[in-house]
């Protein structure tokens, strides 16, 4: 196959095969809220 | 060569060798019997192929061979594709009957996923990963019922769309 004179180096990021797959991100931990409590009058 | 420039997803276009190999469909390069791997990418590796006889040296003598990363601006080594069809006959764009020796299949072009590391040429490029993307067929009349079963099997392997129109291989969404 003939293709010619080389040119310049490339840098090609990949589009379907990543290196290295990004990990999920985390759950959010929502911060538990107190439960309601009575108030005696 | 001028410096290194970091660019998007590269496509490019290339030939294989289409052939059975122990009831399977394999996709293999032209010039070296590279077997392309159907789940994984291919990385490209210089082996500095040495002459028959160099290499029956080494191998007598158990010296290794010297290798570098690939590809490298100072060899030739790298999985090579082409920047356009122009230049090609329409003939040579359609499937085409190869049988060296007991082994028969097809020249296939298609087009390929090129990145990583990868040296642009006039006409050309030498990547460090490649994966195929789609395989052009031709017009089915002008197939054998062997060419059509063995392209089909390499299409369910390779998980790559057969494409029956040069335009279809340059456009995949004008497909009908």
């Amino acid at each position: 196959m003939n293709i010619g004179e080389p040119i310049r180096e490339l840098q090609v990021e990949p589009l379907m095969y990543p290196a290295a797959m990004p990990s999920a991100p985390a759950e959010p931990h929502p911060t538990p809220t107190p439960e309601p409590t009575e108030v005696p009058a | 060569m001028t410096a290194a420039l970091t660019v998007g997803p590269l496509q490019a276009f290339r030939y294989w060798y289409v052939r059975w190999e122990e009831g399977q469909a394999v996709l293999q390069s032209l010039y070296y019997p590279t077997r392309w791997p159907p789940d994984v990418p291919l990385q490209a590796s210089c082996e500095k192929r040495p002459g028959y006889l160099v290499a029956w040296t080494r191998k007598l003598f158990a010296v290794q061979a010297t290798t570098h990363p690939s590809p490298a601006s100072e060899c030739w080594c790298g999985i090579y594709a082409l920047k356009q069809l122009e230049g090609i006959e329409h003939r040579e764009l359609l499937p085409q009957l190869y049988q060296p020796g007991q082994d028969r299949g097809v020249h296939v072009i298609g087009v390929v996923l090129l990145w990583g590391r990868v040296i642009q040429h006039e006409h050309g490029y030498r990547a460090e990963y490649a994966r195929p993307l789609r395989l052009l067929t031709g017009p089915p009349d002008g197939r054998c019922g062997d060419i059509d079963r063995l392209l089909a099997a390499a299409s369910r392997r390779y998980a790559i769309p057969l494409v029956s129109r040069v335009e279809e291989l340059l456009y995949p969404e004008r497909a009908a």
